[in-house]
């Protein structure tokens, strides 16, 4: 192709002329000119018969060098039975991994509930499912309001759903319950880690 | 008999120990241990939930301690 790869080069394709072997390029084009050219799709860097497109589709398909559309579309080749084949085990097992991760996240949500139901009680833990939020009251005497997947309320006053500021604290890499339990632990442990929560906190003030 | 619960992203990982056994003892003290040095923050929790305090040491007449990962603001 004009401008981008030499005929005769020794690479197996123009991909891997690009890639691997900058001088494949001919001297009016680097890489980078190419690339920024051909991502936004442009009419330059094209012979005159191309257009981003069809270079594309011929690259992904074709080795050797560029030639003009008309004259290779009907020449693409078809995929043989091992390549079908190669391409079914790789999408099983795929969909097998992910559906080995699924299961695992299952089953660590379920063990984070357990925990969360250990350290809240049964009673709790039902009201919790009912109202999906936990109230604890610190020792600083503040109201704190937990949920799932959300920030930490500073409720205003003993009473109500009035927020005065939202928390966002929370430990990494743990499922949605574990994150709970940690910020109900560092809320019910008295005035040193309710203070240690609320200052590694990124605190919003709710407007009244 | 006490546990020691070590939350993962797995879910938690749990080690109970009798505190008359020194070799459950010695291995829930070094899981607890080597776990602090990672950065997780041991609590001691009550068996109603409604006490927990943040602890230094490895407690072996615990009956329920809860290691967290570090928080971080959001």
């Amino acid at each position: 192709m004009a401008g981008y790869y030499e005929a005769g080069s020794s690479a197996t394709t123009v991909w891997t002329g690009w890639v691997l072997d900058s001088n494949s390029i001919t001297s009016t084009a680097d890489c980078s000119y190419i690339w920024r050219q051909w991502a936004s799709g442009t009419a330059d860097n094209t012979t005159s018969g191309a257009t981003s497109n069809n270079i594309w589709y011929i690259w992904a398909g074709q080795a050797g060098q560029y030639v003009p559309v008309g004259q290779v579309q009907g020449q693409l080749q078809e995929p043989t039975p091992e390549e079908i084949e190669a391409v079914r085990k790789s999408r099983e097992e795929w969909n097998r991994k992910q559906e080995e991760e699924r299961k695992a996240r299952e089953r660590a949500d379920k063990r984070a509930r357990k925990l969360f139901l250990d350290v809240v009680g049964k009673r709790k833990y039902k009201e919790f499912r009912k109202k999906k939020y936990h109230d604890v009251v610190a020792a600083s005497g503040k109201r704190y309001r937990l949920a799932l997947h959300a920030t930490i309320q500073e409720m205003d006053g003993m009473f109500g759903d009035k927020a005065k500021a939202r928390l966002c604290v929370h430990p990494d890499n743990v499922p949605a319950y574990d994150t709970l339990v940690a910020q109900l632990l560092f809320l019910l442990s008295g005035k040193e880690g309710e203070e240690q929560l609320v200052k590694t906190a990124n605190r919003t003030v709710v407007a009244a | 008999m006490g546990e020691l619960r070590v939350m993962e992203m797995s879910g938690d990982i749990k080690t109970i120990w009798d505190k008359d056994k020194e070799d459950e003892v010695e291995a829930a003290r070094k899981q607890f241990n080597e776990m602090k040095k990672k950065g997780y923050i041991p609590f001691s929790v009550d068996k109603s939930g409604e006490k927990g305090k943040k602890i230094e040491e490895f407690d072996p007449d615990a009956e329920k301690l809860i290691m967290a990962p570090p928080i971080r603001g959001g």
